[in-house]
């Protein structure tokens, strides 16, 4: 497993790629029917699947958040808005790519920089994970960077 | 001033960049970021109030350096933010493995 975090203009991303000893159909279905999502992310959302659909997820924190399916392209290529009415321009992307009997799989996050200010504004601190998220400073590759040579 | 609102602005991100790896006087500051001398040390007085830069003085000079506190707590931040999708990624090869068995 990999895991990077890059910026790619005012664009932060995270992305995190692993190798899944399953066929690309059973992990499509694994990151695409709400039963499946359930078990694994531990609340089970309602997908209109189809783009332009709604990604509704809940949270523990009694959220109910509408997103929207950006991409679709079964079984390679999912990618949904995250936590939309909050970081308009944030996007996860799941990729998948057979290798094998197995899938590659490729996920990223990304988000810009206004996003997170803005998320950060309307959004108390908690302890939440997804306010910690939200929070996350503007700038915090490079910070991180700073730290890993500053220590 | 919380941690996220100091590094949201830029002058204070390349001030941090600056004192990368070393020290670095107001004046050494000033010159690599062109910026005003009295804007450099209002930024200055903000991140060493949020404790991600000290400074120590030695004959004249006030010397400023990275001090780990700050920086600690948004490394904090980031390391949760990574383990959401760590722990969620976890979580879906676990629950893979458990369907094919």
């Amino acid at each position: 497993m990999t895991e990077t975090v890059r910026r790619e203009g005012d664009r932060i991303v995270l992305r995190y790629e692993r190798f899944l000893p399953h066929p690309v159909d059973d992990v499509w279905r694994a990151i695409t029917d709400p039963e499946q999502i359930n078990a694994w992310w531990g609340t089970k959302p309602e997908i209109d699947l189809r783009v332009g659909g709604d990604y509704v997820s809940y949270h523990a924190t009694g959220d109910r958040v509408v997103d929207r399916i950006v991409r679709l392209e079964p079984p390679h290529v999912l990618a949904h808005t995250f936590w939309q009415h909050l970081n308009p321009d944030a996007l996860v992307t799941y990729e998948l790519t057979e290798i094998g009997n197995g899938t590659q799989l490729v996920l990223t996050h990304e988000m810009t920089e206004n996003d997170l200010r803005n998320a950060a504004e309307k959004m108390k601190w908690d302890g939440d994970i997804y306010d910690l998220m939200s929070r996350t400073a503007a700038g915090w590759p490079r910070l991180l960077t700073a730290l890993n040579s500053s220590l | 001033m919380d941690a996220f609102t100091v590094v949201a602005d830029p002058t204070r991100r390349r001030i941090l960049d600056e004192l990368r790896g070393r020290e670095r006087t107001v004046s050494d500051l000033v010159s690599a970021l062109g910026v005003a001398q009295p804007t450099v040390s209002k930024h200055l007085r903000v991140l060493r109030d949020s404790r991600m830069v000290a400074s120590t003085v030695d004959a004249q000079h006030r010397r400023y350096r990275l001090e780990e506190q700050g920086l600690r707590e948004l490394d904090e931040w980031v390391s949760a933010f990574r383990r959401l999708w760590t722990t969620r990624l976890d979580a879906l090869e676990a629950h893979l493995d458990g369907r094919r068995r």
